[in-house]
């Protein structure tokens, strides 16, 4: 996992620059890669001049004007804030984020005393002329640089003084290519139980043109990695649109059938005609892990455009490259298979999308959200003590509130309220409760509570995904993580470490130091 | 609950100074944490400007459990025209988070 700002080794100024009013400040920036996960802002107090008060802060999309649009579940208001550091403040839920949009990301308050500031930063000549460019991270430049916002739309750095309310009003004016300390932190692993869409928070698609008013089944590819349950079909109805569609499935690509529980002659749309994104839920259906074409068709289509189309987007667009944010992906126009992405079919009722127009690699908009389904665990249920081995390792993520240093790695899955000692050195992973008092010789680890007090040992990864609570010894060799609650009171011994975080509130935080100092014995 | 500690030194001789870090008013337990100590000419100056101290290289955990560390900072870092001053941060990472600031100020450096 790895996670990105644009300011991780720079500190703002010391001292705020002072004002009274509605405060507003913002950065404009993009992720260039797919599958990102924005995770909370950063913002800088400065020592002096800045009050500690807790701030709001919302993303928006910039929608090619100087104008956007707020970004759904991206509010969230921080606690005091501490002088003289960034402040982290982070998002419950983290948000996905779709490549190649610029997004600003947003703090406010009603100003007392003043705000950090930074003049000359971004423009020609300055340290960020080109932007700021860390990893899938981009800052863009002021205008005056190498590396604008599109179309030249938003100034860099961003701020605003009609609103102290980040979700009301997106901050959108510059001033000297001043830097007013406004960052942000994006990760490139998803949160458990994440839900995927090709285009999230993407409140409004890029370089649209009005469709013809006709009637069409529209259609984009996809790939699942995996099995995944299918949650939503999404479609972008643009303001003005005549209607809705009257249709929607997946066809797999393969069969070029509808798969099975998918075809809906009647969706029951979440949003009006023109409203934006509109979804039609569903529930219990599962997707294996194959190629599909999420598709929406509309019978009254010849009343009024309906859709919105961008051409070149899966060529020379933000899709140019195919969409990847595993386990969902889209492929690009050069990967698609036939007849190609972004197809369509023309008549009213939902059929077959075999229809492509060359070069022309169009995105309709038609969207599809799934979720990774879940794999169901082993259970070994028996209550024999017999050895229990296998090859295979596994890592069950959670909480590690103990205070010791957890290095075993490999663990039984499910309680060993036994005695005796539990050695081994084959991967292997145990899913159900080890009842039993005799030795365990399996390599991988426990993967449930380990309630006995004779010793765990073992030579191969695993994770430990609940507690032990036993006292004995536990013990192994590679790399895994401890990732279940730990009460127990004995040694974990092993070469690996814990992968429990430790998340601070600043305003938690304190200490001291004291000087030790004899200055070498030289000092006058 | 303010982070900010400011230091008192001597420009130009070997430093050595004990931190004791808490969270919510008790010890903060730094055992599998990974503690970095940055010292840099202003608060901000980029910290790649700066010298960068870890376990081992500048920084011993005295006793983790009870977030205490030493730091050891070697005549020549702390060479400054006195009376002068630096800026030190003290960053602490662990597991999924990043490296959070947990203490900073200024070191104050005064003339031998």
């Amino acid at each position: 996992m790895s996670t990105y700002r644009l300011f991780p080794a720079t500190d703002g100024p010391p001292a705020a620059t002072s004002y009274s009013g509605n405060y507003l400040a913002g950065v404009a920036c993009e992720v260039t890669q797919w599958g990102m996960w924005f995770e909370g802002y950063w913002w800088w107090v400065c020592s002096t001049g800045q009050q500690t008060g807790p701030v709001e802060c919302a993303l928006w999309q910039n929608s090619n004007t100087d104008a956007g649009l707020l970004i759904a579940g991206s509010q969230v208001t921080s606690g005091t804030l501490t002088a003289g550091a960034w402040n982290w403040i982070p998002l419950t839920t983290p948000l996905p984020l779709s490549a190649g949009v610029t997004y600003v990301p947003a703090c406010g308050y009603v100003s007392t005393a003043g705000f950090p500031l930074t003049n000359s930063q971004f423009g020609s000549g300055d340290p960020y002329s080109a932007g700021i460019v860390n990893g899938p991270l981009t800052a863009y430049s002021d205008v005056s640089g190498s590396n604008p916002v599109p179309g030249n739309w938003l100034a860099q750095g961003l701020f605003q003084t009609a609103s102290p309310d980040p979700a009301v009003q997106m901050p959108n004016e510059g001033s000297n290519s001043g830097n007013f300390w406004m960052d942000l932190q994006v990760s490139d692993t998803a949160p458990a139980g994440a839900a995927y869409r090709l285009w999230p928070s993407l409140p409004r698609p890029l370089g649209t043109i009005s469709d013809t008013a006709a009637d069409y089944t529209l259609a984009t590819e996809f790939t699942l990695s995996q099995s995944c349950t299918l949650d939503y079909i999404w479609f972008y109805s643009p303001p003005g649109a005549s209607g809705l569609p009257t249709e929607c499935g997946i066809y797999g690509q393969a069969s070029q059938a509808l798969v099975s529980g998918t075809h809906d002659s009647s969706p029951s749309w979440s949003g009006a005609a023109g409203s934006g994104w509109v979804s039609c839920s569903y529930s219990g259906v599962t997707l294996p892990a194959a190629s599909y074409r999420v598709a929406v068709a509309n019978a009254d289509g010849t009343a009024g455009v309906w859709n919105d189309a961008t051409i070149g987007y899966f060529s020379t667009g933000p899709g140019g490259a195919g969409i990847s944010a595993d386990p969902l992906s889209a492929p690009s126009e050069g990967s698609a298979d036939s007849p190609g992405q972004g197809s369509y079919n023309a008549g009213g009722s939902l059929t077959w999308p075999g229809t492509y127009d060359t070069g022309g690699a169009p995105s309709y908009w038609v969207d599809v959200q799934v979720t990774p389904a879940s794999t169901t665990p082993v259970s070994d249920s028996g209550t024999g003590t017999g050895t229990d081995s296998g090859l295979v390792a596994a890592s069950l993520p959670g909480a590690d509130p103990g205070s010791g240093a957890d290095t075993a790695t490999i663990r039984l899955p499910g309680p060993d309220s036994g005695s005796g000692a539990d050695t081994g050195t084959i991967a292997a992973a145990l899913t159900g409760a080890d009842a039993g008092g005799g030795a365990d010789t399996s390599g991988l680890g426990l993967a449930g509570a380990d309630a006995g007090s004779g010793t765990d040992a073992g030579t191969l990864t695993a994770a430990m995904p609940a507690a032990d609570t036993g006292s004995g010894t536990d013990a192994g060799s590679p790399g895994a993580s401890l990732s279940g609650p730990e009460t127990g009171s004995g040694a974990d011994a092993g070469s690996a470490t814990t992968a429990g975080s430790v998340m601070l509130t600043a305003s938690q935080l304190g200490g001291s130091a004291v000087s030790t100092n004899t200055y070498g014995g030289s000092a006058q | 609950m303010s982070l900010r500690f400011d230091l008192a030194g001597v420009a130009g001789f070997d430093q050595e100074f004990q931190f004791s870090l808490t969270y919510a008013a008790v010890p903060l337990n730094l055992t599998g944490c990974t503690v970095t100590l940055i010292l840099k000419a202003s608060a901000v100056t980029p910290d790649t400007l700066g010298v960068t101290y870890g376990t081992g290289t500048g920084l011993t955990m005295t006793s983790a459990a009870d977030g205490q560390f030493t730091w050891d900072a070697p005549a020549a870092d702390v060479a400054v025209d006195a009376p002068g001053s630096l800026w030190y941060r003290v960053d602490v990472a662990s597991g999924d988070s990043g490296p959070q600031p947990a203490m900073y100020g200024a070191l104050a450096l005064a003339a031998a």
